[in-house]
């Protein structure tokens, strides 16, 4: 009996130990300064993560090529944060265990939300490249959080300043908006702001769409219904979904000619790999993002693109800007700090000039990045190598966006 | 067109497409009494594989209704498979089990889906025929809308006759009823399993490859629709091709009703009216009281 | 059943004690999932596996323990938070068990399901609960003057609630109304000739769960220190009854085993490829088919036949 129950004891311990997550798999180059990279790399935005992903490693090899940081090289850990808040945090105290300090990625603001408590009581730093929840430097601001991206305030603001410069002629913007309490607060904030900036213009019909719904053509002719014969002249679609949404809406819109019924589409939000999905079946649209390769003339981005093209075979979009940046962030502050420590890289962000593709920038006192945000015109065109092509663009400078 | 129709319309091509995805739930479920968690799993592949058939490309009509046929064929293969290597095993367990080893074969088809078509979600375009508008009175209808009805009916009917009509369907329903009473009479069991099997996840690929013109293709299409499928042919009553079908409809309806006139509760609808329906009429629109279960409870 | 229980006991406990002594804070964070996940499990199981109640919605009651920490976290420390999250779920259970209850079966898996995903869809649209972002920042608080916010502190405060919870459980499980609830999922008829008003054994049994379901719930919160709608997704209602299957569904201990197989079957295949779902989808496969009837059934129906 004493035998069996000491067996049962070791056995329970045994299993026990080897089933604890083990820390050491980031361990590698000996001096290398790691950086960690907690993205979604599977599930329906794997891309988000991949390119994030892509992009920060060609920073790294590049910057490794001349030399690292400080004469350290750098490292990127790569960790799957699944989408999930939990899988993010346990993402990041593995990170922590192993030593590494300094972090970046968060496809989602739910996850740059759960990993703020344990960065500030770790004292680790989250670079926000993806994710884009304007809470993160008001209401739950912390030091420790630096983004990357921009807001979701200054997307829906830059796209409220384009519409006022870009089409003077629509009087009424309508909405076609993700159901959920940002897709309302962001549709207020455009309505309210391209009020303040042209008094004559009118918000219509808003119709806010389940994001998980597949079949949305109630939706559409709840949007459509509605319009007088000449939208098409006068009537705008503020058009804020992505991703799966963007696809749904726009294939199922065209039986009617849903976006050929508004005088011009503002996809606030989106971005090229959605154009790519949809190739000759996306209509007319500008999008609101963070980035386009074409719309930088500095030297930094004609390099960056060149790199990436052939590395990867396909040009930047946003995703693999917000990593590619990210890494040059991180080393225009630590060049700055000379030092490694998470103090001194913040001390570093707030007063750095940061080097970026789209020019060198600053961090705001809330740790956002005053940048411009880029509006790029994109539609189908079978004719067109990649089905779609983007023959306009513009970035809107730092100071239209920040209100 | 009247703001009252509109819905109308746009409802019944809701409730038809609801249909399709779900009838083959209710086929397998009716004669093999398993839940299959993953018939998303083979919706989802009836539409890479349509997409995989046309290569990305614009079809005319006739050829992706045959692209969109041949990938329902294709997914019944690997529905027979399926059936052979996994299915067959779960028969004489209790039904949660297998419940959830159907769930387990869902991930591992969206694993397999995207090891095979990748990460970038991607999208099969629609034939300029599916894209026109019918006129019937004061009515316009969709022409893809109109030739989805046209699936559903040709489906209903077609599978009324196969069940009912043919010495077939007699046997299945033997099957159904008493499985090992229609062992006894000399029916092969297995046989009747593998094909009713096969016939439902052709009808879950049928259903996949139907919807590919009108989404995105991820993955994730797998769990996509899998609650309301579930929910559509509980409601209908388990088992049942015409319960399916007056659920499909009816959830379509309410859905399109809801998004015209009180689109704040849309999103509920599906939840709440089958919460309700389910709490009136717990064995669904054509199922039979009386089970133990209710005597009981 | 010949298990060495009090050793397994004792040597857990005297793992939990000595954890934070060997463990980092990610194995930590691991085994507090671990140790929430059990729970869970075993709240879901006494409604499944022993009172034959098919609910697919425990998610409503540990996302209402989860919101309830979330909402309040600020205001009021964890000794008042944690049961009174276990109160609010288990008077959300009373109302949802009352009226669910009419029915039976697949409708009543559905019906508890549809309460969940109401739920879920309601977390979306309502500001105060902070949207599809959920509520962020959760502050662990302090109990007895120890801040909760160090690892060590908040496992021991983890350890010991998951620890209470599965003794009440098992006071449960052994107790006249445990027999009563397997009794009547085992002879659903019989019980009710016998005098048993059935309904109320099983709106009994639903509110328990419902308890301890939240329970989990608040404790999740406070371990991830934010809590999103994915609390009451139906994935979530879903787990549970997966591990409970892998454990063994007939056992009391089958679920406690199942959630740590799954956990770490997830996360250690999550490590290594972005393709993990395939491979957890094929273990999970591998488990039903192989063990249908769980991983502990099968040991004990092993032992009983090696004994025999």
């Amino acid at each position: 009996m004493i035998v069996r129950r000491m067996l049962v004891l070791s056995a329970l311990f045994a299993l026990a130990v080897p089933l604890a997550p083990s820390p050491s798999r980031a361990q590698g180059t000996a001096g290398a300064l790691k950086i960690g990279l907690i993205d979604t790399i599977s599930g329906a935005y794997a891309q988000v993560g991949t390119d994030t992903q892509h992009g920060a490693q060609l920073a790294i090899d590049e910057i490794n090529a001349a030399g690292g940081v400080g004469g350290r090289r750098l490292e990127l850990v790569v960790k799957d944060e699944q989408l999930n808040p939990t899988a993010t945090v346990q993402a990041l105290r593995e990170l922590q265990s192993a030593g590494v300090t300094i972090t970046m990625g968060y496809a989602s603001s739910a996850d740059c939300l759960a990993a703020l408590p344990v960065a500030a009581q770790n004292d680790m730093l989250v670079m926000g490249s993806n994710c884009i929840a304007t809470a993160l430097t008001t209401t739950k601001f912390d030091k420790h959080f630096f983004r990357v991206a921009p807001s979701d305030t200054m997307l829906t603001s830059a796209a409220a300043q384009f519409a006022h410069e870009h089409f003077p002629a629509i009087g009424t913007w309508d909405a076609y908006a993700p159901d959920y309490v940002t897709g309302h607060d962001d549709w207020t904030f455009f309505s309210e702001k391209l009020r303040r900036l042209s008094p004559g213009v009118q918000t219509g019909k808003a119709v806010f769409v389940p994001l998980a719904a597949q079949d949305v053509r109630s939706y559409v002719t709840a949007l459509s219904s509605d319009l007088p014969a000449d939208s098409a002249k006068s009537h705008g679609l503020y058009l804020a979904t992505f991703g799966g949404a963007t696809a749904a809406v726009v294939k199922q819109g065209k039986p009617e000619n849903l976006f050929g019924k508004f005088a011009a589409t503002i996809n606030v939000g989106g971005s090229e790999p959605t154009a790519a999905q949809l190739g000759a079946d996306f209509p007319d649209a500008w999008f609101v993002y963070d980035y386009y390769h074409r719309a930088y003339a500095t030297a930094m981005n004609r390099r960056f693109v060149a790199a990436y093209q052939k590395a990867y075979r396909d040009a930047p979009n946003s995703w693999s800007y917000e990593g590619y940046a990210t890494i040059y962030a991180l080393r225009s502050a630590i060049d700055r700090a000379k030092s490694v420590g998470v103090d001194q890289i913040i001390a570093a962000l707030e007063q750095a000039p940061i080097s970026t593709p789209k020019g060198v920038l600053h961090y705001r006192s809330d740790h956002e990045l005053a940048q411009p945000v880029t509006v790029f015109e994109c539609k189908g065109d079978a004719s067109a190598p990649k089905q779609y092509t983007c023959p306009h663009w513009a970035a809107i400078p730092a100071d239209k966006v920040a209100k | 067109m009247h703001n009252v129709l509109l819905p109308f319309v746009g409802g019944l091509g809701q409730g038809v497409l609801l249909f399709l995805i779900a009838s083959g739930l209710t086929l397998i479920y009716g004669v093999m009494r398993v839940l299959n968690f993953s018939h998303g799993g083979f919706f989802m592949l009836g539409a890479y594989f349509t997409y995989t058939l046309a290569r990305g490309h614009v079809l005319p009509a006739p050829l992706l209704v045959a692209v969109v046929v041949a990938a329902g064929l294709l997914t019944a293969l690997v529905g027979a498979i399926t059936e052979r290597g996994v299915f067959r095993r779960l028969y004489s367990l209790p039904e949660i089990s297998s419940l959830l080893a159907t769930f387990a074969l869902l991930l591992v088809f969206e694993g397999l889906g995207r090891l095979v078509w990748g990460i970038a979600p991607l999208s099969q375009p629609q034939s300029p025929a599916f894209l026109g508008e019918m006129h019937l009175g004061p009515v316009t209808l969709p022409s893809y809308d109109v030739f989805l009805y046209v699936v559903g009916a040709g489906v209903v009917v077609g599978l009324e006759w196969l069940v009912e009509k043919t010495e077939f369907g007699r046997m299945v329903r033997a099957t159904a009823a008493d499985r090992q009473m229609a062992a006894l009479l000399g029916i092969d069991v297995e046989r009747i399993f593998l094909a009713m099997f096969s016939l439902g996840i052709f009808l879950a690929g049928l259903g996949g490859g139907l919807v590919s013109p009108l989404i995105g293709l991820t993955p994730e299409l797998a769990v996509s629709f899998i609650i309301q499928a579930f929910a559509i042919v509980i409601v209908g009553g388990l088992g049942s091709v015409r319960g399916t079908l007056l659920a499909a409809i009816f959830f379509g309806l309410l859905n399109a009703y809801l998004v015209a006139l009180r689109p704040e509760l849309a999103d509920f609808s599906l939840y709440i009216g089958m919460g309700l329906f389910l709490i009136f009429r717990p064995q669904g629109i054509m199922g039979r009281a009386g089970s133990p279960g209710e005597l009981a409870a | 059943m010949r298990m060495p229980l009090g050793a397994i006991v004792a040597a857990a406990v005297l793992l939990a004690l000595t954890l934070p002594h060997w463990a980092n804070g990610a194995q930590l964070f691991f085994w507090e999932t671990v140790l929430i996940q059990m729970l869970y499990a075993l709240s879901v199981n006494l409604l499944i596996g022993h009172a034959g109640i098919p609910s697919f919605g425990q998610a409503a009651f540990f996302g209402i323990g989860a919101y309830a920490v979330g909402l309040a976290s600020a205001a009021l420390p964890p000794i008042v938070l944690l049961p009174l999250a276990m109160v609010l779920a288990a008077v959300a259970a009373l109302a949802v068990g009352a009226i669910a209850l009419r029915t039976y079966g697949i409708a009543f898996a559905m019906v508890t399901l549809a309460v969940g995903q109401v739920l879920y869809t309601a977390t979306l649209h309502v500001p105060v609960l902070g949207g599809e972002n959920g509520l962020a920042g959760i502050d662990r608080g302090k109990l007895f003057g120890i801040a909760l916010g160090s690892p060590a502190a908040f496992w021991y405060l983890c350890a010991a609630c998951v620890g209470l919870g599965i003794l009440a459980l098992r006071t449960v499980h052994l107790s006249p109304f445990g027999y009563l609830l397997r009794a009547m999922r085992d002879d659903p008829l019989r019980t009710r000739f016998l005098g048993v008003d059935i309904r109320a054994q099983r709106l009994g049994a639903f509110v328990v769960a419902g308890a301890f379901g939240g329970l989990a719930g608040a404790l999740f919160a406070y371990a991830n220190q934010i809590v999103t709608p994915d609390a009451f997704a139906w994935v979530r209602s879903g787990d549970p009854i997966i591990m409970a299957l892998i454990g063994g569904m007939s056992t009391f201990w089958g679920p406690v085993v199942g959630a740590l197989i799954y956990t770490w079957v997830t996360h250690a295949f999550a490590e290594v490829t972005p393709a993990w779902i395939l491979y957890v989808g094929m273990v999970f496969l591998f488990f039903v088919v192989v063990m249908p009837e769980g991983l502990l059934s099968m040991a004990r129906s092993l032992r009983e036949r090696l004994s025999r």
